[in-house]
C-alpha cells in the first residue's frame, strides 16, 4: 500500500503536479492493470502492450501540467493510451491480426473446479478472445471499454474522440460482428 | 411487425433508452421471438467478455518508471489579486513598522540632542586657562570666546 492510497485520483495528480513522484507512482500502480490488458487486446502482444503502457504512463506525466479537473483521469488516460496504440499500429509495427500467445494462454487463471469443467472453460476463454481479436480494431477497443472497462457511453465518446450517437450504432455493431466470429 | 433495428436491442441491453423509446421497445420485446433471442444473445456476450480473465503486466510499473520520470519544474501559483493584496500584508505591516520605529528613535535622538546641549561650564573644563586664571596667550583666549 503505497503513501498516497488514501488519497483519490485529483488530489494525487495536484501532488504530482508539483513534482512529487510518489503521488505519480500511486496513479500508475491504480490504473497499470486496465491500460494493459485494454492495450495487450488491441495489440495482441503482451511485449508492444507493455511497452505501450510504459509511454502512456510517461506521456501522461508529461502532460499533466495540461490536465484540468474537469476531465477524469481515467479517460484521459484511456484516451492517451489508445492514441499510444493507434500511432503505434500507424507506424506498421503490427497491422495484421496475431493469435493469442502460448504465453496469454497459460496465464489465464482457471476458475473452474474440474478438469472437464476447466478445459471447457479455457476453451470458451479462448474462443472469445479469439473472435474478439478478428473483429476490426475500431469495433474491437469500443467493445473493450464498453464490456471491459465498463465505461458509460459519454466516458467512451471521451476517450474515442467521437459522438455520443457513434457510440451507440457502433457499439451495438462491433456486437454483431462479434457475434458472428463467436464459435456455436 | 417492424423490428427495431439492432442498435435499438444493444442500447437498451445497456440501458440507455429513454423512458418513451424502452417503453416501445418492451411492448414489441412481448410478441417478438426474433428480439427477445437477439436480445438474449446480447445478454450472454455481455456477461462471457465481463467474465474474460484479466491479463496482468505481473510486474510493478511504477518502479520501472521511477528513473524515467523528470524533474516536474515548479509550478507558478496562479495570479490571484486578492491573493496578491494578502500576500503583501505580512511585509507591508512589518515595513511599515520599521519606519515606525525608525522615526520614533530618530525623534528621540534629536529631541535629545535637543536637551542635552552641553552646558558651558562642562566645556569651559577644557579651556586652556583655568576659570579666574590669567591668560598666557591671548590668541587662544580670544578663540575661547566663541565658545560655549
Amino acid at each position: 500500500m503505497g503513501i498516497f492510497s488514501h488519497l483519490n485520483d485529483d488530489e494525487c495528480i495536484a501532488r504530482a503536479q508539483r513534482g512529487e513522484h510518489a503521488a505519480f507512482s500511486e496513479l500508475v500502480a491504480r490504473y497499470q492493470d486496465r491500460i494493459y490488458r485494454f492495450l495487450v487486446r488491441l495489440t495482441r502482444s503482451q511485449d508492444d502492450a507493455l511497452e505501450l503502457t510504459q509511454e502512456t504512463f510517461l506521456s501522461a506525466y508529461e502532460a499533466l501540467e495540461r490536465w484540468r479537473p474537469e476531465a477524469r483521469f481515467t479517460t484521459w488516460l484511456f484516451h492517451i493510451a489508445r492514441n499510444q496504440a493507434f500511432d503505434w499500429l500507424r507506424r506498421g509495427k503490427r497491422v495484421e491480426f496475431v493469435a493469442l500467445e502460448e504465453e496469454d494462454e497459460i496465464s489465464l487463471p482457471d476458475p473452474a473446479p474440474t478438469p472437464d469443467a476447466a478445459l471447457e472453460t479455457r476453451q470458451r476463454f479462448h474462443g472469445l478472445e479469439h473472435a474478439l481479436a478478428r473483429l476490426p480494431t475500431e469495433h474491437r477497443e469500443i467493445l473493450l471499454l464498453r464490456e471491459i472497462e465498463e465505461m458509460s457511453y459519454e466516458d467512451i465518446a471521451t476517450v474515442l474522440d467521437i459522438s455520443l450517437g457513434t457510440v451507440k450504432s457502433r457499439i451495438a455493431r462491433a456486437r454483431t460482428g462479434l457475434l458472428e466470429k463467436m464459435p456455436r | 411487425m417492424t423490428c427495431p433495428p439492432t442498435e435499438e436491442l444493444s442500447a437498451y441491453a445497456d440501458h440507455m433508452l429513454e423512458p418513451g423509446e424502452r417503453a416501445l421497445l418492451e411492448r414489441h420485446l412481448q410478441g417478438c421471438r426474433t428480439c427477445q433471442r437477439q436480445l438474449t444473445e446480447l445478454g450472454a456476450l455481455q456477461q462471457a467478455l465481463r467474465a474474460l480473465p484479466s491479463p496482468a503486466p505481473g510486474i510493478d510499473l511504477a518502479s520501472r518508471l521511477e528513473g524515467r520520470l523528470r524533474p516536474r519544474p515548479q509550478r507558478r501559483q496562479p495570479r490571484n489579486w486578492l491573493g496578491d493584496w494578502t500576500g503583501w500584508v505580512p511585509t507591508g505591516l512589518a515595513a511599515g513598522m520599521a519606519l515606525a520605529s525608525g522615526v520614533w528613535l530618530g525623534g528621540l535622538l534629536l529631541s535629545g540632542a535637543a536637551t542635552s546641549t552641553r552646558p558651558a561650564a562642562m566645556v569651559r573644563v577644557f579651556d586652556p586657562v583655568p576659570p579666574g586664571g590669567l591668560c598666557a596667550a591671548t590668541e587662544l583666549c580670544r578663540m575661547t570666546k566663541g565658545m560655549p
